[in-house]
């Protein structure tokens, strides 16, 4: 049945390539920890996706009951964590993730540095996965403000006027993250919103798709 | 060391003549340990996975997430650090 319906498809949209490209590659021994259990530092970079995936999920859960609004931002997340069936674990499961996939995201460039894995022909991809690296800060960064407690508040109030150093334009950040010169309030929880929901997960997908291409592209780096 | 004689140099003594490629070989010139991907490697891939997922869901388990009272722009003497840090800023 399952057979029939896959060959139908693919008699039609010849999908078999599509797949095959993705499946059909070997891994090299020095890469393998079932060879060598040193190359268990090549897992990082595949854990830090693992993490992004789990705060994808548990993020697509946590809107069902967030709402972004002054009144009741705080309200949902306490209901979320007190009332909602397991939604104290699916939080629990954002909220450290969070700081996990930092952690990985960190391990994995130190893997890559000190392997010298960044250098040519892969240099670009280096390059994306500083770009990453920034997306990841900036999904910390405007997370935290969500929850809408005392932390949140006053923790952003310092990273706006951090932002606002930044020289020359430095105001203009501030006001184009808060939504407003002076007052951290229901504008700056939208657009933290938006920005965490909408804008940096988009650069994310796309900065992701570059960096898993290119490494199909030009292979893992060689043994040392 | 290679001191001594029969070394050849082009020109600037501190430059060999022989050249010794600094490049890797690629891994294809390690032949017959490779593993197929799919499905044997992603499997075991995923069994690595399940491990450090039970691991994860342990420490949320532990430790649930924190959460303060609501934002109120007016408490007084609130300082903002994160949890670890600020006994090391009371205490020195």
């Amino acid at each position: 049945m399952l057979q029939k319906m896959y060959d139908w498809i693919d008699e039609r949209v010849d999908i078999t390539p599509i797949w095959r490209d993705i499946a059909d590659h070997e891994v090299p021994e020095h890469v393998n920890p079932a060879h060598h259990f040193s190359a268990f530092v090549y897992c990082f970079g595949g854990l830090t996706f693992f993490v992004v995936v789990i705060q994808i999920l548990s993020g697509m859960f946590l809107t069902m009951y967030y709402v972004p609004d002054i009144e009741n931002a705080w309200k949902s997340v306490y209901y979320l964590q007190t009332q909602v069936a397991h939604g104290q674990i699916v939080r629990g499961m954002h909220h450290w993730g969070a700081s996990v996939v930092i952690v990985m995201l960190l391990l994995h460039t130190l893997r890559v540095f000190f392997q010298g894995a960044y250098k040519k022909p892969r240099e670009l991809n280096w390059m994306v996965g500083v770009l990453l690296f920034f997306v990841m800060l900036g999904l910390g960064f405007t997370g935290y403000l969500l929850p809408w407690d005392n932390k949140a508040y006053f923790a952003t109030e310092v990273g706006l006027n951090i932002a606002a150093e930044v020289p020359l334009i430095g105001d203009y950040l501030k006001t184009l993250l808060a939504g407003d010169t002076e007052i951290v309030g229901a504008l700056t929880l939208t657009r933290f919103f938006a920005i965490h929901v909408f804008f940096l997960p988009g650069a994310l997908f796309a900065l992701m798709a570059v960096h898993f291409i290119l490494i199909r592209r030009q292979g893992i780096s060689g043994p040392l | 060391m290679k001191r001594g004689k029969g070394m050849k140099f082009v020109g600037d003594s501190r430059v060999s003549a022989e050249h010794i490629s600094r490049i890797p070989k690629d891994y294809s010139e390690y032949p017959g340990r490779t593993e197929a991907f799919w499905p044997n490697f992603l499997l075991k891939e995923w069994l690595a996975g399940s491990v450090f997922l039970v691991g994860f869901l342990c420490l949320t388990l532990a430790h649930p997430s924190p959460l303060e009272g609501v934002a109120d722009p007016t408490t007084p003497g609130y300082i903002p650090l994160p949890t670890g840090i600020s006994y090391f800023y009371m205490n020195y």
